[in-house]
């Protein structure tokens, strides 16, 4: 596709922006607008840029999966590796995967030893919000490991709310290439503000998808292999609130699964014989307690065991096979305080500890990493129309292996401020100033060769400005931002093998549009969004390279996305645009490095209805309709497209 | 997908092992590069290897005696419609054929002089990926990464002939003889750690079996090969990863230390070009490097610098990834690396004058040919 795609996609989207808004009936424009559960994505009454998705306006979308879903959010670029059961990881205004947190249900989730979180396994059919926050949001009262992230994706799952002390929901979907989901959930209340869940969950995927494969002058269809993937989630939760002063939520997750990994598109050379297993299980409970009416404490605990099992076949390994086995532990803990000291005044302290250890064939070291971070936060509220927070964290990190050298002690402040000035009832200004770093990984640290244990950490400096204006029919947001990284940790080639380094400056400079319009027309209810990014992200780290100021790998200078819904009674639509223009899958920027630009339309068709006291709810998707090739990452290249049907019942 | 990614970088550090893998053609193969004596006609075929996953190895033509001189840019896929494929590993001129190994796409291919695809030949799983080439008489001979030499008659390369066991993931190979000299490199173990062979494996050419193993206490993980009258030179790393040079005599069986060069080039003239990449790292894997350019005498072991590099200091920290002559005129052929961006190569004359520099049309230029 040849798209000048800033022009087509803002035009397209002030077309239809203009004609909704035109067609619009004033007098019905009020009425039953609070129905749709639709959430701005860029909610403005947050101290920074936070974007949102949640409830029926997340579960209508046509995607299954939160990578998906995150795509139609600004400034973020999502690697995926092709497909259901690809890796698929976010990055947050080029900062790197390593730099985005992850949380569930307010407990972070980590992986220490590869830095970066697979977001692939979360269905959206088991979540109720998604959030992505640069650099803070407004809450408080969280661990300090939040607030030392240079962004945070919140992941939260159901809360149910029903009538009656029980609730059963059974979800089955089926899709194009040999796709199957089962998903059971079960709630019961019980005496005492009790409540319990039980969900279980069932996926496959053969995968093996065609595409069609560009090599100089000659096209041709290929198919995908080793693409297939099973996984199970069983999870378990416990929920007590007395509405006044206490809650607590415990869960127990365990997840499986066992996949292909297609690899890249090799020329000539379909091979692919590489396979990851996943064990993980945790634990995690969060107690919180209003001691008094100004002052809240919070307490978080959780287990995490994970395993992985990835092989590889090939004569050119001893045996004829690579099996590489990690498995990690990690013990967290985080006590958290929020105290208002007066009227505009609050405070708020969180102490963590986290204890993390790997045990794997890649490396004899078995290293264990014991973190403390302590975090506080003051922030000066005036009649909200002035909001100042600032705040520190401070690192206290010290390592061990078992053999060998390994990382240095840390010890290390990472300041943030930032302040909201409420222009007038619908315009917020906000300016964030932020300075956070990432530790490196575990595989960083002491992959075999390729580990490096004299790594300094990552350092990130992130500032933005933000406009937006907010009223009941629309909202629109502007965030312009620049952020600097430098130590970037990165592979670099030796003489004969690759070794992690600190190298390498990277500026971005960017821009962020959003707009969102809300409109109801007789009982039809219909919801706009549109979402632009300007993103320059420059190599600065040598000006005598020839990579000096060059676009770094899979950073389109402008991308886009673009949502409708509609709903209309028990029916509901949904369309979905992706938009992406060229980026370079290689650091230099020459034709030959280019990856083409892209635009994926999606759409769903759903429809409530109820028998015999039973709900339904029936969704047809078709997920990029229009059938476009392209790759995220280049020789990965993602299906065309797809087909799926999702029914669902609560009994 | 974590392991995924660091396989991504293990094997990319394989692939980049090739970096010192020098020409394995045999001396035979260097008389046949003489074999075209028009000089208007010749022209350097610069195979580009590419960076690994990224199907971005090219194939350029240059003409050194065009005035001015110009470079054809990625000609395979011109001329074949469409593209080398991942890491082209090889290049050889033998006969008045080209024979091409690529290693990601996994096949070996016979070109003719204008780059044209005449014959291909896919290796089989259990074969292994194709490495280095040498020939000899009417067979064209492949190391692969599984352990193995693959002797291929070079009337059609449709099939091989025969497969000759060797050691771990054998690199470069050349003719001495009646023997095939082959580097055994090193093996990842499946537990993802490397073991480095140290034997260097003689392979019998009339029966294609393996005459001998010479191996060392001291030495392995070999690299490369050159044969310069009757001395054998071989590379290899060291287990801080520097390269230093070999003499093997197959007669005694031994392996005696004698310099340091990452590149080697054996003249029928009794000498060898040597270039030595010398790059030392701090703890955090800063490099230093330090480029040097040499002639070694082979019957007095005395070297004698071989490049002013005062019209090309840049040459003196550069990564040398190519490293090839013009055996009809000397002329020296420099290729330089920084694994990221398109390769520089410079041109240099017998006396060592630089007559020209350009960039190539990919990353890592590898092997020049002139033919």
């Amino acid at each position: 596709m040849n798209l000048n795609l800033p022009c087509c996609f803002l035009a397209a989207w002030v077309v239809l922006f203009c004609h909704v808004a035109n067609a619009q009936n004033d007098t019905t424009i009020h009425r039953d607008i609070d129905r749709i559960d639709i959430v701005a994505p860029a909610e403005r009454n947050n101290t920074s840029a936070v974007q949102l998705l949640r409830g029926e306006r997340l579960a209508l979308l046509p995607t299954i999966d939160v990578a998906g879903a995150l795509r139609l959010f600004n400034g973020l670029t999502i690697k995926d590796y092709g497909g259901i059961g690809g890796l698929k990881t976010v990055s947050v205004r080029s900062l790197g995967a390593s730099h985005t947190a992850v949380e569930y249900d307010g407990v972070p989730v980590s992986n220490t030893q590869a830095g970066q979180i697979d977001i692939s396994r979360f269905d959206v059919n088991s979540i109720s919000e998604l959030k992505l926050s640069v650099g803070q949001d407004d809450n408080m009262l969280k661990p300090a490991k939040l607030f030392a992230s240079g962004a945070v994706l919140s992941i939260n799952s159901f809360q149910e709310n029903f009538d009656g002390n029980h609730r059963l929901k059974i979800t089955l979907r089926t899709g194009s290439f040999g796709y199957f989901f089962a998903n059971c959930n079960y709630t019961q209340k019980l005496p005492n503000r009790l409540t319990i869940k039980a969900e279980g969950e069932y996926m496959r995927n053969d995968g093996m998808y065609n595409f069609t494969l560009k090599n100089y002058k000659t096209i041709t269809t290929e198919k995908r292999r080793n693409t297939d993937i099973r996984s199970g989630k069983l999870e378990l939760a416990l929920h007590y609130n007395d509405t006044v002063r206490k809650s607590l939520d415990l869960k127990i997750y365990g997840y499986l699964s066992e996949r292909g990994l297609p690899g890249s598109v090799v020329l000539y050379n379909p091979r692919a014989e590489e396979r990851l297993k996943d064990e993980n299980l945790f634990v995690q409970g969060n107690y919180k307690y209003r001691i008094f009416s100004n002052l809240t404490t919070k307490i978080i605990a959780k287990y995490n065991y994970s395993f992985s099992r990835y092989s590889d076949i090939n004569v050119m390994y001893s045996d004829g096979k690579l099996v590489q086995k990690s498995t990690q532990n990690e013990l967290f803990l985080s006590w958290i305080n929020l105290w208002q000291i007066c009227e505009p005044l609050t405070f708020s302290v969180a102490i963590d500890e986290n204890i993390n250890t790997l045990v794997s064939n890649i490396t004899d070291r078995q290293p264990t990493r014991n973190t403390i971070q302590a975090a506080a936060n003051l922030r000066y509220n005036y009649k909200k129309l002035f909001t100042a927070t600032i705040g520190e964290v401070f690192t206290h990190l010290r390592e061990h292996t078992e053999n060998g050298s390994h990382f240095q002690d840390l010890d290390r402040w990472s300041p943030f401020a930032n302040v909201v000035v409420k222009i007038n009832k619908k315009i917020t200004a906000t300016l964030m100033l932020k300075n956070t770093y990432r530790v490196p990984t575990f595989n960083e640290l002491y992959y075999t060769t390729l580990g490096t244990t004299g790594l300094q950490p990552e350092d990130a400096r992130e500032m933005d400005f933000g406009l937006s204006y907010s009223s009941k029919k629309w909202g629109a947001s502007v965030n312009c931002y620049h952020n600097k990284i430098k130590n970037k940790i990165v592979a670099i080639p030796t003489l004969y093998i690759w070794k992690m380094a600190n190298y390498g400056k990277v500026t971005i400079t960017g821009v962020d549009l959003a707009a969102d319009k809300k409109v109801a027309i007789s009982d039809v209810l219909i919801d706009l969004s549109a979402r632009y990014s300007y993103q320059k992200a420059q190599d600065v780290t040598d000006n005598k390279s020839k990579l000096y100021k060059s676009q770094i790998p899979y950073t389109p200078l402008h991308s886009g996305s673009g949502s409708v819904a509609i709903k209309y009674n028990d029916w509901a639509a949904n369309v979905t645009a992706i938009l992406s223009g060229k980026r370079y899958f290689l650091e230099y920027n020459i034709p030959d490095n280019e990856i083409e630009n892209y635009a994926e339309f999606s759409a769903s068709i759903s429809r409530n209805f109820n028998i015999k006291d039973v709900d339904f709810s029936l969704k047809f998707s078709c997920i990029n309709f229009t059938n476009c090739q392209y790759d995220v990452i280049k020789y990965y290249p993602m299906p065309g497209r797809q087909f799926q049907l999702n029914l669902s019942l609560t009994l | 997908m974590t392991n995924k990614f660091y396989k991504f970088l293990t094997l990319g550090a394989l692939t980049l092992s090739i970096s010192v893998a020098f020409t394995s053609c045999s001396d035979d193969d260097d008389n046949d590069d003489k074999q075209v004596t028009d000089p208007s006609t010749r022209k350097a075929f610069i195979l580009n290897e590419g960076s690994w996953n990224a199907n971005n190895s090219t194939l350029d033509v240059y003409h050194p005696y065009s005035e001015p001189t110009f470079l054809e840019k990625d000609v395979f896929s011109t001329v074949n419609g469409e593209k080398i494929g991942d890491t082209g590993q090889d290049l050889i001129a033998y006969g008045d054929r080209l024979y091409l190994s690529v290693w990601g796409s996994n096949y070996l291919a016979k070109l003719d002089s204008n780059g044209k695809v005449i014959e291909k030949y896919q290796f089989k799983a259990d074969e292994g990926q194709p490495r280095h080439l040498a020939a000899d008489g009417k067979f064209v001979y492949v190391s692969t990464y599984g352990g193995k030499v693959a002797k291929f008659d070079t009337t059609s390369i449709s099939a091989p002939v025969a497969f000759a066991e060797v050691g771990n993931n054998p690199e470069g190979i050349a003719v001495k003889g009646n023997y095939l000299v082959v580097c055994n490199s090193q093996q990842t173990g499946s537990d993802g750690m490397s073991v480095s062979d140290n034997r260097v494996s003689i392979v019998d050419l009339s029966s294609f079996t393996i005459a001998k193993h010479i191996t060392s206490e001291v030495y392995g993980n070999y690299q490369s090969v050159a044969v310069v009258k009757d001395s054998i030179y071989i590379t290899y790393y060291t287990p801080s990863y520097s390269v230093e040079m070999l003499n093997l005599d197959i007669n005694k069986g031994t392996l005696t230390p004698t310099g340091a060069a990452t590149k080697m080039i054996a003249t029928s003239e009794g000498e060898l070009f040597c270039a030595n990449v010398a790059t030392v790292y701090d703890e955090n894997w800063n490099a230093t490097t330090n480029t040097s350019f040499f002639v070694r005498n082979v019957n007095t072991g005395k070297d004698t610098p071989l490049l002013d590099l005062s019209a090309t200091p840049e040459l003196a920290t550069a990564t040398v990834y190519l490293f090839d002559i013009d055996y009809a005129s000397h002329d020296l052929y420099i290729g330089t690396t920084d694994y990221k961006t398109n390769g520089t190569i410079y041109h240099f004359d017998k006396d060592g004058k630089l007559l020209d520099k350009f960039e190539t049309s990919s990353i890592s230029p590898s092997k020049a040919v002139i033919f």
